[in-house]
């Protein structure tokens, strides 16, 4: 996925088991002994200005592609009972999952998943 | 449009907490960075984080605070690549022996989360400090001296090339009705005994559990008091000064 | 037509915070309707009824124990949704020209009392007006020269309507307000208003509505005050 056409393309057609099988990778992960990627907003309480920011030029508009993943996301988790979810808010593993799914975009603007970092080491 | 996407299920789900539109604003906004959370940094794991930060290297620059102070100040994130942090939490020894020679080989910049009461319980307690501190400790037996947190001189040492942050005193959660002494002890003191050994401004704190700085208003004095510029939860890095 | 830009679209609803913040409220229903009056003058009196009247029929009127109610349970029990008229400054004419048109419709509004604004001596009360951005815009409606709301029609409004605090002297608090000053316009004004209706005053109200967080100096003020709720333009949030 490219564009948060195609992540809103995905969500037409239905296909909502991608996200799912992200969301059980992420449940299987052993989080006190590995990297955990996320992504975190920076919020500037001192300012009340409304100016967006620039982001990085490899970048692109990748950051549109993960705000749509992460609204996915928190729409699935949210359907988790609370305690399922413990004490987080659905936003929370959203974004652990979200930042798995979409990781980074690679030279030609595709969705890097973080597994792929990784693939060496994962035990099936 | 297909019955698949419920627009109107969608609508609420997002919108139930708070937290999520806001964070949906950050990625549109740009306002955002990618972490990498560590927790154990076990030598049986060191290819795997060998490969990661060997990935992130060539694929992300590494962020130093002073990077989050001008992107904040300028609003411009001023390389081509995207920044990464790889965030090393709780002060565990593997962290020193492990993690920074890899980090060093790739000139990548750590963030140390260090809950500093930690760094001077006896090496004989450690162990047993870790567990009534909810420090979950895999790696307790790397080390036949017992000794499981870093130690000030090697905190000292990384400080010269990574960020050292405060996690609280002794990994304790603040909640909004943690007393005052408290909230002065794990908040405040934390900070002066980290600045005491490296001599150098802490300026990021951590909570536990990560909730955002406008949950604890009483907490804010504290923060304020410490000195502290950054407020990270689970979901933002907040700059309060 | 222009084609709908989904990526403009995005970029210009999250700009500032607070545009996704009220698409939450709406979204999970917690929000309420508000109508603000100002001056409410004789020549605008038919206008005002036939709103009321209007109002009377689609919502309900809007009590703060209805809002307690509404945090409490987050139920909103009447058929008809809720709609608040709230009329700022304390000026005469709310007594003498909206007051009864919401009382001969039984419809609770809420007043807004820059409480400072009534103990000024009626002849300075127009220059006072002035200097503090009460805009008053039929001077010459009382030949006494009083524009502002007695405490005794303040007494009689409050038996069958909401009081608010709107500062004491129509003040502009801002993160670099003194404490002497917020102490006063916020601690004080309360003060004041308490003592003269015989109740406490619940609901606290800035100019130009910036959020509660947004001011963290204030908070402590708000809190010693006693206030439940803090109005901003954009939101009533409740603070305890």
């Amino acid at each position: 996925m490219k564009t948060i056409q195609d992540v809103l393309d995905s969500l037409n057609s239905g296909n909502l088991e991608q996200y799912k099988e992200v969301m059980e990778y992420c449940s299987k992960r052993v989080t006190s002994n590995e990297g955990i990627p996320t992504v975190i907003g920076l919020d500037d309480l001192t300012s009340s200005s409304n100016e967006a920011y620039q982001g990085a030029k490899e970048e692109g508009d990748f950051n549109l592609v993960m705000a749509a993943g992460a609204m996915v996301f928190t729409s699935l988790y949210e359907e988790l009972s609370p305690e399922q979810l413990g004490h987080y808010p659905p936003i929370a593993p959203a974004m652990s999952a979200m930042t798995e799914m979409f990781f980074h975009p690679d030279a030609d603007g595709n969705a890097v998943q973080y597994r792929e970092v990784v693939r060496d080491f994962i035990k099936e | 449009m297909n019955s698949n996407l419920n627009v109107r299920a969608f609508a609420e789900a997002i919108s139930r907490d708070k937290r999520t539109l806001d964070i949906f604003r950050c990625l549109i906004n740009n306002s955002y960075i990618r972490v990498v959370n560590y927790h154990n940094t076990n030598d049986i794991n060191a290819d795997r984080f060998e490969e990661e930060i060997k990935y992130f290297s060539k694929h992300f620059v590494p962020v130093s605070k002073q990077d989050i102070d001008t992107f904040f100040k300028t609003r411009k994130w001023p390389y081509k690549k995207p920044g990464l942090i790889p965030a090393l939490f709780e002060g565990y020894r593997s962290h020193y022996d492990i993690m920074r020679p890899i980090l060093d080989k790739y000139n990548f910049i750590g963030w140390f989360y260090i809950p500093s009461f930690f760094i001077d319980v006896k090496p004989e307690d450690q162990l047993d400090y870790c567990r009534s501190h909810r420090l979950r400790i895999t790696g307790e037996n790397m080390y036949p001296d017992k000794r499981i947190a870093l130690s000030w001189d090697e905190i000292k040492e990384l400080s010269k090339r990574h960020e050292i942050c405060c996690h609280t005193g002794s990994h304790f959660e603040i909640a909004r009705d943690t007393s005052d002494e408290d909230m002065y002890r794990e908040i405040v003191e934390s900070k002066l005994l980290i600045e005491k050994h490296i001599q150098k401004p802490v300026d990021v704190f951590c909570w536990l559990a990560g909730e955002e700085y406008n949950y604890n208003i009483k907490a804010h004095k504290y923060l304020e008091k410490a000195g502290y510029t950054y407020v990270l939860g689970n979901l933002k890095l907040e700059k309060i000064k | 037509m222009q084609q709908f830009n989904m990526e403009a679209f995005l970029k210009k609803v999250t700009k500032d915070k607070r545009t996704l913040e009220m698409f939450r409220y709406l979204v999970n229903k917690s929000y309420i309707r508000v109508v603000n009056y100002h001056n409410t003058n004789p020549v605008d009196a038919e206008r005002f009824e036939a709103e009321i009247n209007y109002y009377k029929e689609h919502f309900v009127p809007v009590t703060l124990k209805d809002i307690d109610n509404f945090f409490e349970t987050k139920v909103w029990p009447y058929d008809k949704p809720g709609l608040i008229p709230a009329i700022f400054e304390g000026f005469r004419n709310h007594y003498d020209i909206i007051l009864p048109i919401l009382d001969k419709y039984e419809y609770t509004a809420w007043f807004y009392i820059p409480s400072f604004f009534m103990d000024v001596p009626v002849d300075e009360q127009i220059p006072f007006s002035n200097a503090h951005e009460l805009t008053v815009t039929n001077k010459e409606m009382y030949p006494d020269k009083r524009v502002a709301m007695n405490w005794d029609e303040i007494r009689d409004i409050a038996k069958r309507h909401e009081i608010c605090c709107h500062t004491g002297s129509h003040f502009m608090i801002t993160k670099e307000t003194s404490d002497e000053d917020m102490y006063r316009e916020i601690v004080e004004a309360k003060q004041v208003l308490d003592r003269q209706i015989g109740r406490e005053v619940e609901v606290f109200c800035w100019l130009y509505g910036e959020e509660y967080y947004y001011n963290t100096r204030a908070h402590k003020y708000l809190k010693e005050a006693g206030y439940k709720y803090v109005v901003s333009n954009l939101k009533l949030e409740r603070i305890r």
